[in-house]
């Protein structure tokens, strides 16, 4: 009884904001006092689909990223594996190399690798913003696959070698369904902060390269909660889709979720 | 917001770091080579099949529907030219101006900003912008008041054929009549008098949102007059001596706000719904015609009328400006015209686009076009344009603004 109470409350808050949203997005006249919109109708998703961006700016943010996750990965899995098992570096002074992007300012990066993507032709390029949206989730990942890669050891891999398996056996039948599971936490959550980027898509794409961010934060901070509101339903969609989808892809099962 | 102000910091000395070794490999050639713009018919004849952007406040739909709908499609059909506006806050244009100045002449994405005030003061300071140009645009010449005052200065700045006009602001009022029953507060002192008789149905966004700020810089030159805060030093203590008693003022009005002025609406549009919603009784634009339009989208009801004060309200234009680090501006060149055009801002001044005001020489026009104008104004409880312009007060110059700004956060917010 309890249980199912506190299952409730955790719907009921997880739900509300989601339930505003939709709200918004649906209401042509909410004004205050009142709980629930005045009126409804479709005004604000017609004036979100009037917006010639709008479908570039979904597959745009969808590529880059899905691409962002796969470049993220196939650094962060081989540097992971190399890190987890050297004591050259202290593992404590690892974890603070991995977070020295969130400390330094973002502004400040951005800005400057504009400066050298423009020398190296790379801004208003797909390239260019997926490159640097890989140096804001790499720590993310990184931090995930890292844990992953302790946490399995190298006993399973060194057993497998000396019973003569090759590297890429190794990979396929021991790493990848061991890791499975951190991989595709990784690989959301890189998905997820990927499709979030505001100022690398802006300052390296240029606007040539429209995303569902760049799109929803001029009508968010200036106060056009309806349209926000139906541009963050997108996002969230688009989100579920994506990690989903990497879900199935990389075939993680959590152990013991299904008994 | 203590955290954005690092970061903002931070970017800047990143940039002072790189900014004298940029310099000493620039060559004097700048303006040369592919970047250069001459005529118009030049500019159209090399730009075919490019492509534009148009960076610029993106939080208002009608005006992006106009730019998506009228000016996009325009420019395709006469001139081959892609039009991609790009929704962007002022801020962050002019910190990507920067590193595209650094990065060298003609290898920026930005090519046509909509921009005023002390962002242009800014970024002309900064020489972040491509020009002269306004001689070059012939809707400029053809239509506006070449030697009009807003057409030299910008707040205050020399202007210097750096930017073209491109749309009338006035500050205005709103209130709706039956709440004010001994009519409309026209001054400072009657809007004192109002908010004490009514306490909790007046407030005002906090500076430095952009119109808030516009209010207080109003309420200070109602308050001191706008000759002594036009002549006082552009200096912190200088300006404080001057506009002391506006900014006593608004410590009076303080208690008698909304919430008795421990918070403010963050932007505009938040005032809007609070005084659509009946919280508070008078709202602000700084788009002469914005109660028509919100009354025409049926957010107002059609008691809501505007009105200005007696001894004026802060009125200036705003302007597009063509980036030095463009890589299009022989494009940038023929959007400017195209945006400036008189069949374009006809159509910017319908309902539907939002009622915009074109910055237009009415001598110039057609008689058509001068009544089309004029009809906008006969309707819907806005003033008149013979009113909007005899009660208009012209702006603060640029660089007094950030201290105004920093001096109401001072003595008023935290006070």
């Amino acid at each position: 009884m309890k249980r199912t109470s506190t299952l409730l409350l955790a719907c009921f808050l997880v739900a509300l904001p989601l339930v505003v949203l939709l709200l918004w997005t649906v209401a042509t006249q909410w004004l205050y006092p009142a709980l629930i919109p005045q009126q409804f109708g479709g005004k604000v998703l017609g004036q979100m689909l009037q917006e010639p961006n709008f479908w570039p700016a979904v597959l745009n943010s969808f590529v880059i990223a899905l691409a962002t996750t796969v470049v993220t990965l196939l650094i962060a899995m081989p540097a992971c594996k190399v890190l987890a098992s050297q004591h050259f570096i202290s593992q404590q002074l690892l974890t603070f190399m991995i977070y020295l992007p969130f400390i330094l300012p973002a502004i400040a990066i951005v800005t400057s690798t504009q400066i050298l993507f423009i020398q190296w032709h790379l801004t208003g390029t797909f390239t260019g913003i997926i490159l640097s949206h890989t140096y804001f989730t790499l720590p993310y990942a990184m931090q995930i696959i890292l844990e992953s890669y302790r946490k399995m050891g190298q006993g399973y891999a060194l057993t497998a070698k000396s019973l003569g398996a090759k590297p890429w056996q190794i990979l396929k039948t021991i790493t990848w369904p061991l890791m499975a599971p951190g991989i595709a936490t990784a690989a959301g959550l890189t998905f997820i902060v990927s499709l979030s980027q505001y100022l690398p898509t802006f300052f390296i794409g240029g606007g040539k390269i429209m995303t569902l961010p760049l799109i929803l934060l001029p009508y968010a901070n200036n106060g056009r909660f309806n349209l926000a509101s139906a541009y963050s339903l997108v996002f969230l969609l688009v989100t579920m889709i994506g990690v989903l989808l990497l879900k199935q892809l990389i075939g993680g099962r959590h152990h013991g979720a299904r008994n | 917001m203590k955290k954005k102000w690092y970061w903002r910091l931070a970017a800047l000395m990143v940039l002072l770091l790189l900014l004298p070794a940029c310099k000493a490999n620039q060559s004097p050639k700048s303006d040369a080579g592919s970047g250069k713009v001459t005529t118009l018919s030049a500019a159209i004849k090399s730009s075919k099949g490019k492509t534009v952007t148009f960076y610029g406040f993106g939080g208002d739909e009608k005006a992006n529907l106009w730019v998506d709908q009228v000016v996009t499609p325009a420019m395709k059909k006469k001139y081959d030219i892609t039009v991609k506006r790009v929704p962007m806050d002022i801020d962050d244009i002019l910190n990507k101006l920067t590193t595209e100045k650094e990065a060298g002449d003609n290898k920026g994405d930005i090519d046509v900003v909509w921009i005023n005030g002390e962002n242009f003061y800014t970024a002309k300071q900064a020489n972040l912008l491509y020009g002269p140009i306004a001689n070059k645009v012939p809707s400029f010449n053809q239509l506006m008041d070449v030697n009009g005052h807003s057409s030299k200065y910008d707040f205050g700045v020399k202007i210097n054929g750096y930017e073209v006009p491109y749309g009338n602001a006035q500050l205005v009022f709103g209130g709706d009549k039956t709440k004010f029953p001994e009519g409309f507060p026209t001054s400072s002192a009657k809007l004192l008098a109002y908010a004490k008789a009514n306490p909790g149905k007046i407030t005002y966004t906090a500076p430095p949102e952009f119109t808030g700020s516009a209010f207080v810089r109003n309420i200070i030159c109602d308050v001191v007059g706008y000759d002594k805060v036009n002549q006082a030093p552009a200096t912190k203590a200088g300006l404080y001596k001057v506009i002391k008693p506006g900014l006593d003022y608004l410590n009076t009005l303080k208690p008698y706000l909304w919430q008795q002025g421990k918070t403010y609406p963050k932007t505009t549009a938040e005032l809007d719904q609070m005084f659509a919603a009946g919280q508070i009784n008078m709202t602000y634009s700084y788009s002469p015609m914005h109660v028509a339009e919100k009354r025409h989208d049926k957010e107002f009801n059609d008691n809501t009328e505007s009105f200005l004060f007696d001894k004026g309200t802060i009125a200036n234009q705003n302007y597009l400006a063509m980036a030095k680090s463009s890589n299009a501006k022989d494009a940038a060149l023929v959007l400017i015209n195209e945006m400036t055009s008189e069949s374009a801002q006809l159509k910017k001044a319908e309902a539907k686009y939002g009622y915009s005001i074109p910055p237009f020489d009415a001598k110039k026009l057609s008689p058509k076009a001068n009544q089309q104008l004029t009809d906008i104004y006969n309707n819907q409880g806005v003033p008149s344009l013979a009113e909007l312009q005899q009660k208009q007060i012209p702006e603060v110059q640029a660089k007094k603004i950030p201290i105004i700004e920093s001096l109401w956060k001072e003595y008023v917010l935290n006070d």
